[in-house]
């Protein structure tokens, strides 16, 4: 075959086959880079997103701190959302609700907790043992719309009747 | 394929043969420049929002640090932050927006006696807007922060809101 090229020189088919193959991989590689650019910006939501959830865990905190009976009130393992009450007379001050916000159009932060139980040694253990009244498990989920799709990311932590 | 090309015009195209290539040429062209102009555009766009992300990342890193670090508020309010530690050098720190726009950190013994330690982000990007809101649970304090970072690369500007909130570890 390529002695038949040096020979007879190439044809139209195969200049046309070989445009091809170029204009593939040449496809390829565009593809590849403005995915790699795509993925620079859906970072940015990510990171976003990362202090939206460590905002989510403080923010419990204060409730926690607020009063522990705000914790243990809640229904276990359901989600609640949090909202700034700026309306209170003394205080600026997080609260949670059951009443859905999304924040800047994108993101929805919700949180839940869970009962944690404990073995005769006070370790937490994920099944058996006696239900701890002064702990809870507190995860804060984040999720958002990037490139048509949704993207969940969540952080969990103890939080505990510290006062 | 320069050699090839040598070879081709010793036996000679028609000229169909020529304008068929020709016409693919300029198809393939055309589709290669719109394709690197796409890519350029997304570079441009990805470039800011990776200035965004750092500066983000610089001031909450900043700042969230020095707020666990701080046992109480002296002023927290839309563009000034500052707060007390007890620290045996450094007693006051504070976060302030600048007139450029800039996020600047100060320190020292006092409100009276601060000396200015720099800007937290990089000069590419503004704050356009950074509020501090104190929150007192009446056993903790702690500071909501909302800022807005603007940055402009060659032309494209690319704004985005960011939140955070950090309790003051000191004041329990």
């Amino acid at each position: 075959m390529k002695k038949k090229v040096l020979q007879k020189g190439s044809g139209l088919v195969e200049i046309l086959v070989a445009i091809f193959i170029f204009s593939i991989i040449l496809g390829a590689l565009i593809n590849a880079s403005s995915a790699y650019f795509s993925g620079v910006g859906a970072n940015l939501l990510s990171t976003k997103a990362a202090y939206l959830a460590e905002e989510g865990i403080e923010s419990v905190k204060t409730i926690r701190d607020s009063n522990w009976n705000n914790i243990s009130a809640l229904l276990d393992n359901t989600n609640y959302y949090l909202y700034f009450d700026t309306a209170s007379s003394t205080n600026n001050i997080w609260k949670a609700t059951t009443t859905a916000s999304i924040i800047d159009n994108n993101f929805i932060r919700t949180f839940k907790v869970n009962s944690v139980y404990r073995d005769a040694n006070g370790r937490i253990i994920s099944s058996g043992g006696s239900l701890s009244t002064t702990t809870e498990k507190l995860t804060v989920s984040v999720s958002w719309v990037s490139n048509n799709s949704t993207t969940t990311k969540s952080l969990s932590t103890y939080i505990a009747n510290i006062l | 394929m320069f050699k090839k090309i040598k070879q081709k015009n010793t036996q000679g195209f028609t000229l169909v043969e020529m304008m068929i290539y020709l016409a693919l040429m300029t198809v393939i062209a055309v589709v290669i420049v719109q394709s690197i102009v796409v890519v350029l555009k997304s570079n441009r766009s990805g470039f800011a929002e990776s200035n965004l992300r750092n500066a983000a990342y610089s001031a909450f890193e900043g700042m969230v640090r020095e707020i666990h670090a701080s046992d109480s508020i002296i002023i927290a309010s839309s563009g000034l932050l500052q707060l007390n530690q007890s620290n045996p050098t450094v007693n006051v720190v504070q976060f302030s927006t600048s007139s450029d726009a800039r996020l600047n950190l100060s320190d020292g013994g006092s409100t009276s006696t601060l000396s200015y330690l720099g800007p937290l982000i990089s000069k590419d990007v503004v704050v356009k807007s950074l509020i501090f809101t104190p929150i007192n649970t009446g056993k903790s304090q702690a500071i909501r922060i909302q800022m807005n970072l603007t940055t402009t690369v060659d032309g494209q500007t690319k704004s985005e809101w960011f939140y955070d909130t950090a309790i003051l570890k000191g004041s329990y």
